[in-house]
């Protein structure tokens, strides 16, 4: 090896291009793997790697109690940390923004003891993930114009595009009443909700559709009737108005009238579209 | 939205968070520019999105990232430079920075991102990859940036620069410039040095030629346990070492636009703004003096 391959300090610069590489790697590891064997072989400085594994483990667990607050307001903070400790490791962050980290989170809970033992756990999971993303989602309103193909257009050619907000989904667990327990801002409508959650909770075969939308910045959530469920899916599923009011000819209670204006209200429609 | 400063005048911003959105947009104008952290605006809209906005609109702002890891051996993801330069077209910055560190990596095979800030051996190896990095983002995002100095709990073995040389040769080799952060400095000399901290700035800033460094940053943190090391949390007023350690940096570098940083334990707004107002007058002193 001549000169001309070495640094100031005479090392050969080839292997620290290994190294440099190397080192990252060990410090990475080093940081998310807790096995003081790793701490001790490492060659770091000790004090220093646990600043870095406490920093992350804060980091993480304030991403997901901001991103998943009705979960963390339920679960004891000791068990949320285990819990966060444990989904660092099985789904770690990989986009350089905490904010999007957590989609797998609410699969993740219906994996663990905790979540075997408070089942609704996972699916309060899914509400916090959709009301997160409605929260930093597009800012989308009604193309108004677009409402007098109801007058003009033919039913079977009509479709609803729905604001990417909107999200739609059931559950068996009374979600709606227990997202207002812990997030309504009026005290006694937090107790009620909460009364109501239990009461739910003891009682079996409960199905509630939860919809998840967004006037203008706070999203909101309630729960929809079995008609409006029935209707808000096959149109989120791609099928006509005419289709999705065809789903609904039994029943007498469903008007699309006053859908259509609490949809308007709600700002749920993006624009109706012929095919 | 535009700047014109004296010699003896600095521009002072305040790092901008969450809980003073209100208060920026309700109060009366009394900082020159505001800095945001670049990940915390990545949503397509939103309430967030929504008050940088009109933010915007009032203030000069200097979009801060966080996460790009430019040193680290990975590459930059597309699809987090992708976000970035969204932003950038939406908020128009008057400065962009990011930090001397590394944040990528793999594990198992997969893409992580470490979460955290992590050093860099300064050698020329991570020279010569960090500038390919600076070049390709400069290029992509049409834009100079401000690499920034970190405050480091570990070191690597590997290094034989000094980071203030490594930082000098990577703006010579990228045209990027420096963002000076006092208080990093100052955390590493207690945590590395001898802990003299007039010392260790006087020491970097030497090694910085005069006219690269583009932004200050000033912080507190708060006081180690004994034997402990001492964590850079923002969570303080700027410390007495780091205001003198600041008057040096300005008699060297001269009208450098500067930054109070705060982060954890956020006081009320009015506090930052007295923190602003307390560089302004040390800043006018200095270069007064400097200039008669």
């Amino acid at each position: 090896m001549n000169e001309l391959g070495k640094n100031e300090t005479g090392r050969n610069e080839s292997t620290i291009n290994e190294s440099a590489k190397n080192e990252q790697h060990v410090l990475l590891e080093v940081i998310w793997n807790d096995e003081s064997i790793a701490l001790e072989q490492c060659g770091f400085n000790t004090q220093g790697i646990n600043i870095y594994r406490k920093n992350l483990l804060a980091n993480a667990q304030r991403a997901l109690s901001i991103s998943f607050p009705t979960v963390f307001e339920l679960l004891d903070s000791d068990i949320s940390e285990s819990l966060v400790y444990q989904f660092l490791r099985v789904s770690p962050p990989n986009l350089g923004d905490w904010t999007q980290w957590g989609e797998k989170f609410p699969h993740f809970l219906g994996t663990t003891e905790v979540g075997t033992d408070y089942p609704y756990l996972a699916d309060c999971a899914v509400l916090d993930w959709h009301v997160h993303c409605a929260l930093h989602g597009r800012d989308q309103t009604l193309i108004s114009s677009t409402l007098q193909l109801l007058s003009e257009g033919q039913p079977e050619q009509l479709f609803i595009a729905f604001n990417h907000n909107v999200k739609v989904f059931k559950t068996a667990y009374p979600l709606t009443e227990i997202f207002q327990a812990h997030h309504h801002s009026d005290e006694l409508q937090r107790k009620s909700a909460m009364s109501a959650a239990k009461k739910a909770l003891s009682e079996k075969n409960i199905e509630q559709v939860v919809m998840i939308f967004r006037p203008e910045f706070q999203p909101q959530v309630t729960t929809l009737s079995a008609s409006e469920g029935t209707f808000m899916f096959s149109l989120l599923s791609g099928q006509s108005l005419a289709q999705s009011l065809d789903a609904l000819k039994y029943n007498n209670e469903f008007s699309f009238e006053q859908w259509l204006f609490i949809a308007i209200e709600r700002n749920l429609i993006n624009l109706i579209k012929e095919k | 939205m535009t700047m014109s400063v004296t010699n003896s005048d600095v521009i002072v911003g305040v790092g901008l968070r969450h809980p003073h959105f209100t208060d920026i947009l309700t109060t009366t104008k009394q900082i020159d520019f505001v800095e945001v952290h670049s990940e915390n605006f990545f949503g397509q809209g939103g309430a967030a999105l929504s008050v940088l906005t009109q933010v915007r609109e009032m203030y000069p702002v200097s979009l801060h990232s966080t996460s790009m890891g430019l040193g680290s051996t990975q590459n930059v993801p597309m699809q987090y430079l992708a976000s970035l330069k969204t932003l950038m077209e939406k908020i128009a910055p008057f400065m962009m920075s990011e930090h001397a560190c590394f944040t990528w990596g793999q594990k198992q095979g997969q893409l992580i991102h470490s979460g955290d800030l992590l050093p860099i051996a300064h050698n020329k190896k991570t020279l010569t990859k960090m500038s390919e990095q600076v070049d390709k983002v400069q290029n992509y995002l049409g834009r100079q940036l401000i690499i920034e100095n970190v405050s480091a709990y570990v070191k690597f073995d590997e290094s034989y620069l000094s980071e203030a040389d490594f930082l000098a040769q990577l703006c010579q080799r990228t045209g990027a410039k420096i963002l000076l952060d006092i208080n990093n400095i100052a955390v590493n000399s207690m945590n590395f040095e001898s802990g003299d901290i007039q010392q260790s700035v006087a020491d970097y800033i030497n090694e910085l030629p005069v006219a690269s460094v583009a932004q200050i940053h000033l912080a507190g943190c708060s006081e180690p346990l004994t034997g402990e090391m001492t964590i850079d949390d923002h969570a303080r007023p700027v410390s007495d070492d780091v205001w003198l350690g600041y008057q040096q940096a300005l008699t060297r570098f001269g009208a450098v636009p500067t930054l109070i940083e705060w982060d954890s334990d956020l006081p009320q707004w009015s506090v930052l703004v007295d923190e602003a107002k307390k560089a302004r007058d040390i800043a006018h002193a200095v270069l007064t003096r400097k200039s008669a």
